[in-house]
């Protein structure tokens, strides 16, 4: 339920980050800890999702309204962030690839 | 021992926003409110397993696929 194309993504990228470690020792672990930061996350969701109810009871009506509201905005700024991380990268390799201004010929 | 820590604390912190196991608990909260706690934690069980198992086969095998 809460892990669509954007967290896919994400992890993808990760993954792909891997190859650049040279070292065989160093890749296992890099495996093992992130087997074990999702394990972390999924162990978040149980978590959240089995004890949501004493949560709404908890915050009540409005502070669940504050709660969604504060991490949509922290969701939007990670967007933003990706966005520009991206875009950044485009325009860069642009700019780079833009043939040079040919020198006048000399008279 | 300090690159695995590293790497362990980066991949938490990317993909902890993004699933917002908070969040997403208030929508799931707000769908289920009929049922009772046991439902919901079993639910809650499939749901951080099949979580667990998507995201484990995407980063071992996402960019293999996405090559192919």
């Amino acid at each position: 339920m809460r892990t669509g194309p954007g967290t896919i993504a994400v992890v993808i990228s990760l993954g792909l980050s891997r190859g650049s470690y040279s070292s065989s020792t160093d890749e296992v672990v890099l495996v093992l800890s992130t087997i074990c930061a999702v394990l972390v996350i999924a162990v978040a969701i149980f978590v959240c999702f089995a004890y949501a109810d004493r949560v709404q009871c908890l915050l009540g009506a409005g502070g669940t309204d504050v709660a969604v509201r504060l991490s949509a905005f922290i969701l939007f700024c990670l967007g933003i962030q990706i966005l520009w991380a991206g875009g950044s990268e485009l325009l860069h390799s642009v700019v780079h690839s833009a043939p040079p201004v040919p020198a006048a010929p000399p008279n | 021992m300090d690159f695995a820590l590293d790497a362990f604390l980066l991949e938490l912190t990317a993909i902890f926003p993004i699933v917002n196991p908070p969040g997403a608990a208030l929508v799931f909260f707000g769908l289920t409110r009929h049922a009772s706690h046991d439902v919901r934690r079993v639910l809650a069980w499939r749901i951080a397993r099949n979580a667990f198992l998507v995201l484990v086969g995407s980063l071992t095998l996402g960019a293999v696929i996405l090559r192919l």
